[in-house]
């Protein structure tokens, strides 16, 4: 048959015109037949949603006994704290993005980033030590910020991953050099760089490689090349 | 029970198949399929039984993919292919969940039956042995026939040759490596599709009036096709960007390296170049553009010249240095790299099979052969051609609203006067 718009020469099954998507009559019992069967297919992601709700009872039941058993015997929080932050960790790190269908890592990297700040901050507060203001948010804090950083510009950018990457691997070599500077300065230790040496120097050369690969068109060609056929 | 006992194969990606798990993403992954219609509906328990003898004469093809801590890897897998019922479209990507217990997947529809192959496992004409072996094996499970007697067909109770397994590209690497960098092509862009619909547009010919047409012009039928496809390409380039901002209009054409260089491996082995009009060409009319694919394809489709490209990648898997980045830091670059360049070169690929022939007796029972490649990580088209006995299928896959490509290409071809018959999965 032919399609009565545009005058494609279609087989006896279409129902539509593949080059001018003209809906054609259905005149022949041939045009129930089609190439590939019509119904859709059911996807292929298998549905988790009992095994998360059976995960998040659990975690909300075990939590639950935990803390009660705490109060009951020692009249505060105190070993409970461990447990229900670990449980809260481990949801929002495993569990919490499967309730979605495409769980966007943009949205729950800072999530768990968050969870686990806090979760840090609260231990601090209950031991009075002191650690977390000038040596665990200003680090962990920029490791979670650079991260998020990579994470969002690869997922929304389409081009500049060189850059991408190799600011991030300068990143983390700036943030180890910070590490134990930090460290150092915590514990008035005299300040020297050591330990830090080996990932600055590691992670600057791969971050600096990354970022000439992507400045220079030679040597952007020259990967290519060694890449691709 | 010898047998099971077996130690399963483990086989390092060849060289070719290295970029594309680095590539892949939970949307998209490079896979292709070939199919094969009977005259009568597909049985699927004797498909069942098929499948399982299969899987033993073809270790490098029923694997799954490993990843190790420096490249991924292929094992031979525990189990072999599920047979499965088709959906509304072919080529769902395949995630690496799926793969890690195989990376090929068997379907049937009516009288057809499919497979559908993750490219690091082989290339079409590896895939081509697979089917047609498979065919024949199903043969042999429904009516009691065989069919084993050469044109690709094997013996599935034999052990497989080593050839077979082999990474031809290493046995044949010269010592000269291609320098060759060429600018971006246009690049096709579309609305996608909302749900990931993958439009599949089949177009029929008959071969002998397609390469009386070829013929007429004096070149092959890939030329003829790829001819056409960068005409359709420049139209649209007119219709989208304005003069001064125009890029080249290129085709990719993988060449099936086994016709020059001898293996019987059914692993890739596989080259590709580049051919179409460049910047400032692209209002070329089709003799123009077909004498200019002609010559390029006498060009590039030397063994000297296909040597010199496989040898840069050889060389550069050879590297010490490499070797010992770690994978993921591998991938980083290749993703990167693949999506900065590995596409932006051509606009789509034209992958030709070329003839299908079958042993003497089993084309009685065949009707024919289809071959679809997925379309690209980021444009939408790709176009896969097969042709047996009389007709031609060209398959034109797309993940966009609009079929402007379709429209444009199948009807230059209808005004060249030849006769296409169009099918699709349009819902």
């Amino acid at each position: 048959m032919f399609c009565m718009k545009c005058g494609a020469k279609l087989g006896e099954r279409e129902i539509k015109c593949p080059l001018c998507g003209f809906d054609l009559p259905r005149l022949s019992p041939e045009q129930e037949k089609s190439l590939y069967p019509r119904t859709a297919r059911p996807r292929e992601r298998e549905d988790f949603k009992g095994l998360l709700l059976f995960f998040t009872l659990l975690l909300c039941g075990g939590g639950g006994a935990v803390l009660a058993m705490d109060l009951s015997t020692g009249g505060g929080i105190s070993f409970s704290a461990w447990v229900l932050f670990g449980l809260l960790l481990f949801y929002t790190a495993f569990v919490l993005p499967h309730w979605f269908r495409r769980p966007n890592p943009v949205i729950f990297l800072p999530v768990f980033g968050v969870c686990l700040l806090g979760t840090l901050w609260y231990l601090d507060m209950l031991y009075g030590s002191g650690w977390f203001f000038p040596l665990v948010l200003p680090l962990l804090g920029g490791f979670f910020l650079m991260l998020e950083a990579v994470v969002a510009l690869v997922r929304y950018l389409r081009g500049g991953k060189f850059y991408v990457y190799g600011g991030f691997f300068i990143g983390l070599a700036c943030l180890s050099f910070a590490a134990e500077l930090g460290f150092r300065a915590f514990f008035r230790h005299p300040v020297c760089l050591t330990w830090s040496l080996i990932p600055l120097i590691m992670f600057s050369i791969v971050g600096i490689g990354l970022l000439v690969i992507g400045a220079v068109p030679s040597f952007r060609a020259y990967v290519q090349r060694r890449f691709f056929v | 029970m010898k047998k099971e006992n077996k130690k399963r194969i483990w086989l390092r990606l060849d060289n070719a198949a290295k970029i594309f798990p680095a590539s892949m993403r939970s949307s998209w992954s490079n896979v292709f399929r070939l199919s094969v219609s009977f005259r009568e509906n597909v049985d699927p328990e004797a498909l069942t039984r098929a499948a399982v003898r299969v899987a033993k004469r073809f270790p490098s093809v029923c694997v799954r993919l490993g990843t190790g801590l420096f490249w991924y890897y292929l094992e031979e897998s525990k189990q072999a292919p599920q047979i499965r019922e088709e959906g509304c479209q072919p080529l769902l990507p395949m995630r690496k969940k799926e793969m890690s217990r195989i990376a090929v997947r068997v379907l049937y529809y009516e009288n057809r039956l499919a497979v559908e192959f993750f490219h690091a496992l082989t290339d079409g004409s590896g895939a081509m042995v697979f089917i047609k072996t498979l065919a024949a094996i199903y043969l042999e499970e429904c009516y009691g026939v065989a069919f084993y007697d050469g044109e690709g067909v094997l013996f599935p109770d034999s052990e497989p040759d080593a050839e077979e397994l082999e990474d031809a590209f290493l046995r044949y690497a010269g010592p000269t490596a291609a320098k060759r960098t060429i600018p971006y092509a246009f690049h096709l862009t579309g609305e996608p599709e909302p749900d990931g619909f993958l439009h599949v547009t089949c177009g029929t010919l008959s071969c002998a009036q397609i390469l009386a047409a070829a013929k007429e012009k004096g070149v092959s039928l890939t030329t003829y096709l790829s001819a056409a496809l960068c005409l359709a390409l420049e139209k649209i380039q007119q219709r989208r960007v304005a003069p001064a901002k125009e890029k080249a209009v290129r085709v990719q054409i993988p060449v099936n390296l086994r016709k020059h260089f001898p293996s019987r491996t059914l692993r890739n082995f596989v080259a590709v170049y580049n051919v179409g009009m460049e910047k400032g060409e692209t209002d070329a009319e089709f003799d123009e553009i077909l004498s200019r694919i002609h010559h390029q394809m006498a060009l590039y489709n030397t063994p000297r010249n296909l040597r010199a490209v496989f040898t840069a990648n050889v060389n550069s898997e050879k590297g010490m240095a490499i070797r010992l980045v770690p994978l993921f830091l591998k991938n980083i670059v290749m993703r990167a790299v693949f999506d900065r360049v590995g596409e932006s070169l051509a606009c789509l690929c034209l992958s030709n099979l070329g003839p299908v022939k079958l042993p003497k007796g089993m084309e009685e029972y065949v009707t024919g052969f289809d071959f679809i490649i997925g379309p690209q990580a980021k444009a939408p088209y790709n176009c896969g051609v097969v042709s047996y006995g009389d007709k031609l299928r060209i398959h034109l896959v797309r993940n966009t609203v609009e079929p402007e490509l379709e429209r444009e290409f199948f009807t230059f071809l209808s005004s060249q006067g030849l006769d296409v018959t169009l099918e699709s999965n349009e819902r």
